[in-house]
């Protein structure tokens, strides 16, 4: 396991999880991610993403409740953990400052 | 809302790829988006798109692999040595099964050891020849009045295409031939050899066939000029003694009495496996001053003889046009050299990769017989049948077994051990056990090659000392390990624990295998009765042939050939001797005995009452006026022909109705033209078959020639044959005392034309009894398992009064309706494959429908062996063993 550094997409899921609160399963994280980022994610790159974000420790998860919805099946809850915030907060972080270090005058010629 | 089901194809991919662990949430989520796919595009779309999800899920999450738990534990040394010593443990304490299977198997491992061992042997000839996929040997095919072909050429063939066709690397052309051999020692005595390995050549021939180690001698001048020889390392120490190959050089060989010739160089073969194991090379040039001179004239066209071998090398790269316009140059000058119209030759090439399997050319002269690849192929369809059978029988024993593991299965997995690391152990199971049966087959596959001698060529052996026989081996061990034991692992290790572990009740699994199972023993039974009833056809084919008469007599006559290098004079001294041995009742001499494997044939013309031509191919007969008395050949018509009147002539019923006589008794009288010759039928013989029953009767003519007949037939008392025969040998060391004296009888000679009838039918016996051996064990172990879940209702129906009788029907009721079963499948496929295999000959037995009964009745007799005694015990036993449990 390659350290606690964020891919693009990771981050999403990592923010979308986040927001989702208690009710962040695959599926809803894909609806959510497809209503704020206005692009189409397949399930299974949703998968691919938690799954690992989990075996990085980034996030935790639990079984839910079953649902005929799902076909009588459960559903697995991820919640963010103790270092997925601490990820985020450090990518938020690294952005900010890399961003505040841009000097006025590189947007000059934009004006 | 109401919800769908997804479609049930992908879904049930997808349970077969996805962990256990992962399994419910992502059906759950599939389903979920399945559901809202559909409000949102309809149903059908939705199923495409469910497939498409379940193909991309088709990742390292899902996917089984993915199980932490078990990374590392799964192969580790540790938990093999536990399997194995588990495995090991299971197969020591269920010995009756354990042996069963380890039979099987071995059974069917050394069927396929033996067999693959000999495809690849006779696949491997030739192969080491640098080039030979541009090497070709040229032969003969016989258009015309006369069809045929030969493997040789016209001697000038190799000249033509040396001197006159251009795109061929190197022409060679070599004559085998055998010869006696005198080697002179240092002290003068002379050693006699007879040997058959021997081939006039030139350098030509070591540039084509570079296989040869020169040991001393150079491939460009050994062979360059007259009385030169080279000789084959292991052959040379045969003449010579184990003496220095230099040392041999320029010793003095005399072949034929007369060829004397030095040895200019000794070659070793570089392979074994080759089709081009001559020991003698003769150098060409030294014909030219003997009297071998005649054979090869050098600018007849028209004679081919198969012993004259032409081979060219054509350039790399070389098109199929090019080859083409060789063959076209070559057919051009042939036909402009044509000295008879009857019949003319075509010349063709054959790859050498062919060489060794072209049964209509066959190989060289002296050679073994080429090796048919149709006999490959069904010999290796047989000993993948047998492997497959013995896997199915694996798989049926274990699978009726798994039951006996369920205690293991149930305990391990409340311990926490996965499904996957408990058909990791049951495989090793498995594998163990193929193991053990490769061990035993390894000496059965001996036996198996050793019982077969007549079929494989002497040199092949099964081949201990190559390694790769054995990785071979280790691997076939594998394969079968796995093939045979994941079926059933995966049917053990699915048990659940909780039932398994309940202590009152007995755990009875579902009924799953149960059909696979049927189908198994199914299948085994056609196979086996496949075999029993192409056995019994062949069998009764085989002694058509032999009982069969053939028109002439056969027992009781003895033949043998005189040198057809020594004077007609010298035979007739002989002659003269052997009609003073009061025991021989009839003596001939004629060129070829009534029935052999090959023929002669002359165009005769015939001109009928409107004087028109009717031409015919026939076969000839020709010898002295005793023929008919010795071979007892009737005549129908006319007389038989006198000494000396070689223009009378006999000829037999179907030629006579080919020339139109509806009665052949009129025959008699009319005159025919061989050429400008003319003959006239003097009398007609009974028709009798002068070839074997793979062909009808053909025309045939008798005619006096005492010229080249050299084999000369006597009708012998049986009882004095020994007799006899001590007085012909001891004449004819008078006469011919440097030549050894070769008898044959005549009846055997008939029972050769069928030898490869009678191997077939003897590897058919081998196979059936394999067949049936195999299946047998195979009920064997069903019946056990059988009686085991029936014992408690087998008990009930005892208490009940049922009769031992009744009870033995119940139990084998299921086992004779599946014989049934495999029965009408193989009796309309035996019916086919008899057809197939009856359409080679011209005369054939009635295949009545008893065999096909018989079949079925000596499947059901041996089924019925194999579990009468089971069944009898468990009908037998104590009603009160099977009921206390309760």
């Amino acid at each position: 396991m390659k350290g606690t550094n964020l891919g693009e997409f990771e981050e999403l899921v990592l923010l979308t999880v986040g927001i989702l609160y208690d009710n962040a399963y695959s599926v809803a994280i894909q609806q959510e991610l497809n209503r704020q980022t206005d692009r189409k994610v397949s399930i299974s790159s949703v998968h691919t993403a938690v799954y690992r974000l989990e075996e990085k420790g980034l996030l935790d998860s639990r079984m839910g409740e079953m649902s005929s919805e799902r076909g009588g099946k459960r559903k697995r809850i991820f919640t963010i953990s103790q270092a997925g915030k601490e990820a985020l907060e450090k990518a938020n972080e690294l952005r900010n400052r890399m961003r505040n270090q841009i000097p006025e005058i590189a947007f000059e010629h934009l004006r | 809302m109401s919800t769908h089901n997804p479609p049930k194809l992908p879904l049930k991919i997808f349970r077969s790829f996805c962990s256990e662990e992962r399994l419910e949430e992502l059906e759950g989520d599939l389903y979920e988006v399945y559901n809202a796919f559909i409000d949102e595009r309809g149903s059908l779309y939705a199923n495409l798109f469910y497939w498409w999800i379940v193909i991309r899920s088709f990742r390292s999450f899902a996917l089984k692999r993915t199980k932490m738990r078990n990374k590392g534990h799964l192969l580790s040394i540790a938990s093999l040595s536990h399997n194995i010593k588990i495995a090991w443990r299971n197969i020591i304490r269920r010995k009756t099964t354990t042996a069963i299977n380890i039979i099987g198997l071995a059974i069917g491992i050394s069927g396929f050891v033996a067999i693959f061992s000999l495809i690849s042997y006779e696949l491997s000839f030739n192969k080491h020849l640098p080039d030979r996929d541009r090497i070709y040997r040229v032969y003969t095919e016989f258009g015309g009045a006369f069809s045929g072909t030969n493997s040789g050429t016209a001697v000038p063939v190799a000249t033509f295409l040396k001197d006159y066709v251009s795109g061929i690397e190197t022409v060679t052309h070599f004559h085998n031939q055998s010869f006696d051999v005198a080697v002179e020692d240092k002290a003068g005595n002379t050693q006699s050899y007879s040997r058959s390995n021997i081939i006039l050549a030139d350098p030509t021939y070591f540039k084509v066939v570079n296989q040869y180690k020169w040991l001393a001698g150079s491939p460009h001048t050994a062979l360059l000029n007259p009385g030169q020889v080279v000789l084959e390392r292991k052959q040379a120490e045969k003449y010579f003694g184990r003496i220095a190959p230099l040392d041999m050089v320029g010793r003095k060989i005399i072949y034929q009495d007369s060829l004397d010739v030095m040895v200019s160089g000794i070659v070793e073969l570089t392979a074994d496996r080759t089709d081009f194991n001559f020991t003698d090379f003769i150098s060409f040039k030294s014909t030219e001053t003997t009297w071998l001179k005649d054979f090869f004239t050098a600018d007849d066209w028209s004679s081919v003889s198969s012993g004259w071998q032409t081979f060219i090398q054509v350039y790399e790269n070389t098109s199929e046009e090019q080859l083409n316009d060789i063959l076209v140059a070559l057919n051009q000058e042939a036909k402009k050299n044509q000295t008879n119209s009857v019949w003319e030759t075509i010349y063709k090439i054959q790859p050498l990769d062919d060489l060794h399997y072209g049964t209509n050319l066959g190989i060289f002269d002296h050679s073994g017989p080429a090796t048919q690849l149709l006999t490959l192929k069904v010999l290796l369809g047989v000993a993948v049948a047998l492997l497959i059978i013995a896997i199915f029988n694996f798989i049926n024993l274990e699978t009726a077994q798994a039951i006996n593991k369920s205690k293991e299965v149930g305990l391990r997995k409340s311990l926490g051990v996965s499904k996957s690391s408990l058909i990791t152990r049951f495989l090793t199971e498995s594998t163990l056990v193929a193991f053990l049966a490769a061990l035993v087959s390894l000496p059965l596959s001996f036996y198996g090659v050793e019982f077969f001698s007549e079929f494989v060529p002497k040199e092949f052996s099964i081949e201990l000392s190559n390694p790769l026989f054995w990785v071979s081996l280790l691997l076939l061990v594998f394969v079968v390990g796995f093939l045979a034991g994941i079926y059933p692992a995966f049917i053990a290790s699915s048990f659940s624990p909780a039932q398994t572990l309940k202590p009152t009740l007995k755990f009875t699994p579902k009924s799953g295998g149960k059909r696979l199972r049927k189908v198994f023993i199914v299948s085994q039974f056609i196979v086996a009765q496949l075999l029993v009833i192409c056995t019994l056809a062949m069998l009764s084919q085989v002694s058509y042939l032999l009982e069969k008469e053939m028109g002439f007599e056969d027992e009781g006559v003895i033949y043998f050939r005189t040198p057809y290098y020594e004077t007609i004079e010298k035979q007739q001294v002989l002659l003269n001797e052997l009609s003073k041995i009061p025991q021989i009742q009839t003596l001939s001499y004629h060129q070829e005995i009534p029935a052999r494997q090959g023929w002669s044939k002359s165009t005769m013309k015939y001109y009928d009452q409107d004087s028109t031509e009717i031409i015919h191919s026939v076969h000839q007969k020709k010898g002295d006026i005793n023929y008919l008395e010795l071979y007892q050949l009737e005549l129908i018509a006319g007389r038989n022909v006198h000494e000396k009147a070689d223009r009378e002539t006999l000829i037999n019923e179907t030629y006579a109705k080919m020339l139109g006589f509806d009665d052949p008794k009129k025959a008699v009288g009319v005159r025919m033209l061989n050429g400008e010759k003319v003959f006239e039928v003097v009398g007609i013989l009974k028709d009798f078959h002068f070839q074997s029953l793979h062909s009808e009767i053909e025309p045939l003519m008798y005619t006096y020639e005492p010229k080249n007949s050299r084999i000369i037939g006597m009708a012998v008392d049986t009882d004095q044959l020994k007799t006899v025969i001590d007085q012909v040998n001891d004449r004819w060391d008078h006469v011919y005392p440097d030549d050894p004296l070769e008898m044959q009888f005549m009846d055997e000679t008939i029972e050769s034309f069928y030898q490869t009838e009678q191997r077939t039918s003897k590897v058919a016996m081998v196979a059936t009894v394999v067949a049936i051996l195999i299946s047998c064990l195979g009920l064997f172990g069903l019946i056990s398992y059988n009686i085991i879940q029936k014992s408690k209702e087998v008990g009930i129906r005892k208490v009940l009064g049922a009769s031992l009788l009744n009870i033995g029907t119940i139990l084998s009721k299921e086992f004779f309706i599946l014989i049934l079963v495999a029965f009408v499948v193989a009796f309309p496929v035996s019916y086919i494959l008899i057809g197939y295999w009856m359409e080679d000959f011209s005369y054939t037995t009635n295949i009545s429908w008893w065999i096909y009964g018989l079949g079925g009745i000596i499947s059901i007799v041996i089924a019925l062996m194999t579990i009468g005694a089971k069944i009898w015990k468990a009908s037998d036993a104590n009603p009160v063993e099977s009921l206390r449990y309760e």
